[in-house]
């Protein structure tokens, strides 16, 4: 399974992405990661998350997308800082710790 | 006559009143024994006022008074989490939700004494802010109705840190107090050149809570957002530098600072909402240029310009170019058309290759010598206008 991971905006503006191949990850990660895409329901979800506050976007949010390619098939899911369901969250945050500590690999 | 101390006493003079007390019935001489005292008691008063201002409950009626509360979310994403600190409690001992507290304040100082604007929505709105959001968050964000601040790189090992936490720098807070104020005035839309004038008038006024507190002049101020913010792992000043844009910073893992700091440089991009956090280089600049051009501090005219536009002026749509045309009107209500400080504002925006003519602004070509055909003219108008008001 391939998971293509990008978050962009943020007060600065600047975006962090990663490409993860599970068949690349120890075992461990590999089986924590595909637990929490189970969790999200993420084949389930809408392609685009914007429940908003009243239809408030507000400002300097991160925009997360995520893709997931597995047995030939792909989906996208794109959702706002604050926005995701509580379902999601462990898997956008062990998306982004991955794609932060990818900037420190050569 | 002698010893008038007051009109209070020459409306009825004493000797009246004594008069009253020696000669007058039971309760002629209770009345005139309670004036005395009421007109003594009032002069007292006076004098108390006289040497020491107002008295708090007066003072209080008359100000429009802060009203913070913070909160944590322990980590998490729930909000607003659990309150830490209620308006004038004391100091938590946490220094992101102590900063949180004081940066607020400080916020909502800059907006109420200096532009006489009650909060973020005008009315009193009570700043809500979280911190401790989540874990390893290096961001701070306005949800539309609250701010909401990151801790930064703690949950990476010490040489991989880049961020501090965000309630570090006080501008980070007032830029994100200031994107309620723009909800509330002018609603600018958070996607292109009118999403980078939202992010452009948080940075603005961001700016000058910090050189208010620092009380640095326009030229004093190192017109750097965020400093403080990195750790002493990044090559960088900054977030942004509304002095020199694309200067802030330049890092082998952040990369280097893309903003542009003229029209020539705009960014086209789909990212970041159309580049609402790069090309707000521009406009920033624009304002940097016009203070300074202007001197003393920057919040007191350069600043009144800017807010009466947004509180006034611009469309949710506004662009550039509208904005250039709305801080120059905006200049000639406050100054006078013609005066030095619509002329400030013009060469601020020239300097960024946006020149406003009569009968509408031009955007510009990119060429930086540009003046609607003329070369040359917005550089001459830039040097003619340092040449009158000189060095600051």
């Amino acid at each position: 399974m391939k998971i293509y991971f990008e978050r962009t905006g943020g007060f600065m503006g600047r975006g962090v992405s990663t490409v993860i191949d599970t068949n690349q990850l120890p075992p461990e990660e590999a089986l924590s990661l595909l637990e929490k895409l189970d969790e999200s329901d993420f084949f389930c979800l809408p392609e685009k998350i914007t429940t908003g506050l009243e239809g408030l976007s507000g400002a300097d949010r991160y925009c997360y997308k995520v893709t997931v390619e597995l047995a030939g098939v792909q989906r996208t899911v794109e959702t706002l800082e604050g926005d995701a369901p509580e379902e999601m969250q462990p898997l956008l945050n062990e998306l982004t710790h991955l794609a932060r500590a990818e900037r420190f690999q050569p | 006559m002698n010893g008038c101390r007051s009109s209070l006493y020459c409306i009825l003079p004493p000797y009246m009143f004594r008069e009253i007390v020696e000669n007058g019935t039971a309760d002629q001489r209770q009345q005139a024994l309670r004036n005395l005292v009421s007109v003594e008691a009032t002069l007292v008063q006076r004098d108390v006022i006289a040497k020491e201002g107002p008295w708090e409950p007066l003072m209080e009626a008359m100000s429009t008074e802060v009203n913070r509360t913070i909160y944590t979310a322990d980590n998490s994403s729930s909000l607003p989490g659990r309150q830490l600190r209620s308006e004038g409690g004391p100091p938590t001992g946490d220094p992101a939700a102590d900063e949180a507290y004081d940066g607020a304040g400080a916020t909502h100082a800059l907006f109420s004494e200096i532009f006489n604007r009650n909060s973020i929505d005008g009315n009193g709105m009570r700043l809500d802010s979280t911190v401790h959001y989540r874990t390893g968050y290096d961001n701070a964000f306005w949800n539309g109705r609250q701010m909401i601040y990151g801790d930064g790189d703690e949950d990476l090992p010490e040489a991989q840190r880049l961020f501090n936490r965000f309630t570090i720098a006080v501008d980070i807070i007032g830029h994100e107090l200031t994107h309620g104020v723009t909800q509330h005035t002018a609603n600018l839309i958070y996607q292109g050149q009118a999403g980078a004038l939202n992010e452009s008038m948080s940075d603005v006024f961001g700016s000058l809570v910090k050189q208010r507190l620092l009380g640095h002049s326009a030229a004093d101020a190192d017109w750097i957002i965020g400093e403080g913010l990195f750790t002493s792992n990044v090559n960088g000043a900054g977030i942004r530098s509304m002095k020199a844009p694309g200067t802030a910073y330049n890092d082998p893992v952040l990369g280097k600072d893309p903003q542009p700091g003229h029209m020539r440089d705009y960014v086209q991009t789909t990212s970041d909402n159309g580049g609402v956090h790069i090309n707000s280089g521009i406009p920033n600049h624009a304002f940097h240029v016009t203070a300074v051009n202007l001197g003393g501090f920057a919040w007191e005219k350069a600043g009144q310009i800017w807010y009466l536009t947004l509180k006034s002026k611009l469309s949710e749509t506004a662009d550039f170019a509208m904005a250039a045309a709305k801080t120059y009107e905006a200049a000639g209500e406050l100054y006078g058309l013609g005066s030095l400080e619509q002329q400030a504002v013009r060469a601020g925006w020239a300097e960024v290759g946006i020149n406003i003519q009569q009968g509408g602004p031009d955007p510009g070509d990119g060429d930086p010598g540009d003046g609607g055909g003329r070369p040359g003219c917005a550089g001459s108008l830039t040097g003619l206008f340092r040449s009158l008001f000189g060095p600051r």
